[in-house]
């Protein structure tokens, strides 16, 4: 029994406010909100890509350069025929960026092609930067290298498809061909 | 009684190397400033709102807001406050989309004595004080919440609210002495100057 001469201690109204425990939600908004994110990524790579396109369009008319890489060219010749290449990677890289586009589901269908598809942003990120910094002996490398990734991406997309197309999983086919 | 706020839960310091990667577009720097802030950002919603559904989406359009405006984060304050400021934004947009703003004349000179309350042990348990908490009308929680727990000051709140200060002071006064009744305590043995 409380005695009323000495009553209970107070605890401030605010003390006792702000003493309430944290709540937590009933579900996490993380995995809606990465997916938020992930075009955000993919978004980030464009400005590169096109920045180095454009770079590369600015060094044609001077011509390319003659050494280094295994697709050195030496002579004037050479070098149109270089440009001609050049500018064939830089169109069938576009042409693949657009079915991509078009058929990926940014690694939304499982883990693996979440993670897949994440490795694959961020080497093509990694190559676009290296575009980016317009270092004009490497272009023709580069765009090659470019393009060979996207050629694998889409072979990856095209049995993704074709796999679900016959009621299977491409983790599946994955995990029974390793 | 002088005022001493407690700190908040938002009080958390956040690296700027932390802020720099997330400007960068580094998901697992976004990921790691959502797990600090996942719970201040649903409480303070929940305790505005007093709905928990409402509170789940106001934590999304928070997170969403901070990772679409992080550039425009100055750092000439802390990062937690700027985005606690986005949350009870958030949370006051609600309230006010379901008309639970009083309006601006229901109240006189008379409602701004503001009593502190003291609390007995038994009235500041959890379950109890969260509960009455949560009978109060929206904007008079909302004013509570921000002036006891969040250490607002009734300028800060006015201007969140859209209010007056006079609005503030008088739901401050309004709330304190609707708390008391619903946790029926003693007025004279609790209440202070």
């Amino acid at each position: 029994m409380v005695d009323e001469r000495f009553p209970e201690p107070g605890i401030p109204l605010g003390a006792a406010l702000a003493g309430l425990p944290l709540e937590s939600p009933e579900r996490s908004a993380w995995p809606m909100l990465a997916e938020r994110l992930r075009p955000a990524r993919r978004r980030a790579r464009w400005p590169y890509a096109m920045a180095a396109s454009v770079l590369a369009l600015l060094l044609l008319p001077h011509g390319l350069p003659t050494s280094t890489s295994d697709h050195a060219l030496s002579s004037s010749g050479v070098a149109a025929t270089g440009r001609v290449e050049l500018a064939a990677l830089m169109s069938e890289s576009a042409r693949l960026e657009r079915l991509l586009a078009a058929t990926s589901d940014g690694g939304a269908s499982s883990a693996t092609t979440a993670a897949l598809s994440l490795e694959f942003e961020d080497r093509l990120h990694a190559l676009d930067a290296e575009l980016a910094a317009g270092d004009p002996e490497q272009q023709l490398a580069l765009w090659q290298r470019r393009v060979q990734l996207l050629r694998d991406v889409a072979a990856v997309e095209t049995s993704r498809h074709y796999l679900a197309a016959e009621g299977r999983s491409l983790d599946v086919a994955l995990v029974a061909a390793y | 009684m002088v005022n001493v706020s407690p700190p908040s839960s938002f009080a958390i310091d956040v690296p700027n190397a932390l802020l720099g990667r997330a400007r960068r577009g580094e998901a697992a720097a976004y990921e790691q400033l959502y797990r600090w802030f996942e719970r201040p950002v649903y409480t303070l919603a929940l305790r505005l709102t007093g709905q928990r559904e409402e509170a789940q989406d106001i934590l999304q359009d928070t997170m969403l807001k901070l990772f679409d405006r992080l550039s425009e984060f100055r750092g000439d304050s802390p990062f937690w406050g700027w985005l606690r400021q986005i949350a009870v934004n958030e949370s006051l947009m609600q309230l006010r989309r379901r008309g639970r703003f009083l309006a601006e004349d229901e109240f006189d000179e008379a409602d701004f004595a503001a009593p502190d309350l003291l609390l007995p042990p038994r009235a500041a348990d959890a379950a109890i004080l969260g509960q009455a908490l949560g009978r109060l009308p929206g904007a008079t929680r909302s004013v509570i919440w921000l002036y006891h727990a969040e250490g607002y000051t009734h300028e800060e709140i006015a201007a969140a609210m859209g209010k007056s200060v006079s609005f503030s002071k008088s739901q401050l006064a309004r709330g304190t002495r609707r708390l008391r009744g619903l946790l029926h305590l003693d007025t004279e043995a609790m209440t202070h100057g």
